[in-house]
């Protein structure tokens, strides 16, 4: 590599406008069009009139569905680690002394 | 007896859901943002049973992340990108599903019962609003519609300040050259 300095090409990707004036030109066409399609746009995309209580209903019924598959997974394994105390689950230790033969 | 804790926690969790007090914040919490989280999801997915599967999905993420929302933004700001994601998302993934392409909304149904010119323009407007790519229909929606700064609008949508006012001044030059067409042609 020579020591020479070498002439930088801006990349237009990351070119940003030096000039202040089109900065100001943008938002000034911005300002200028700021009114004239919120509320034709808003029309055409406006909600039912009963969609909030709607909502309401399916949000709390999907809370309430989700929330009992929860609860009824918890349920089962509450159940299953019962059967495990009531009938005897060998501790790890026990096992392991069954199974390697330790007279002890 | 660890393994049932995460039981308690989840039964007072449910508990919490039903609770008349947090039953009145998600009922305050969908009485003010419904209506503005149907408009953005309906902007992206184009389709109004959709976007209102997209409402009840958001509102259920919004509720079970409420206490993580720490404030450092608007609550609207807050759900409306949540909307975003989940509309975009729900996009995606109808896209990925559907083989035939007239399975893929492209058409807003609106019942509007307006004069004939206002019912074409309206029509050309939701036309145009079709043609725009999915980005610059959301900083539309969420600058028009919704009144977001261009500040609130970038951080929704994850995009720089001025890569948002670009976008927003091409999306209205094309909505009115749309429109215009149509007036000329008539």
């Amino acid at each position: 590599m020579s020591d020479e300095p070498q002439e930088l090409t801006p990349d237009p990707q990351f070119e940003v406008p030096a000039d202040r004036g089109t900065i100001h030109e943008l938002d000034d066409a911005l300002t200028a069009t700021d009114d004239l399609w919120g509320d034709r746009l808003a029309l055409i995309l406006e909600a039912p009139v009963d969609l909030a209580e709607r909502t309401k209903e399916d949000v709390r019924e999907a809370l309430l569905t989700r929330s009992v598959m929860a609860a009824g997974g918890d349920l089962l394994s509450l159940g299953w680690n019962t059967m495990r105390v009531i009938f005897g689950d060998p501790a790890p230790d026990r096992r392991d002394s069954s199974r390697t033969g330790d007279p002890s | 007896m660890a393994v049932h804790l995460p039981m308690l926690k989840r039964l007072k969790r449910s508990r919490s859901t039903t609770s008349d007090s947090s039953d009145e914040r998600l009922r305050a919490l969908i009485d003010e943002h419904a209506a503005a989280v149907y408009r953005v999801a309906l902007g992206i997915v184009r389709d109004p049973s959709l976007a209102e599967d997209v409402v009840q999905e958001t509102m259920i993420k919004a509720w079970r992340s409420i206490e993580s929302f720490r404030g450092e933004s608007s609550e609207r700001g807050w759900i409306l990108r949540i909307a975003h994601n989940t509309a975009v998302s729900t996009l995606r993934r109808i896209r990925d599903e559907a083989t035939d392409p007239s399975l893929i909304p492209e058409r807003m149904t609106v019942d509007t019962e307006t004069r004939a010119e206002q019912r074409a323009d309206l029509a050309a407007l939701r036309g145009a609003l079709d043609e725009l790519d999915e980005l610059s229909r959301s900083i539309l929606v969420l600058r028009d519609v919704e009144a977001l700064p261009y500040s609130a609008i970038a951080d929704t949508l994850g995009v720089s300040v001025p890569l948002v006012k670009t976008r927003l001044l091409r999306a209205r030059r094309e909505l009115q050259r749309s429109v215009e067409g149509v007036s000329n042609e008539r």
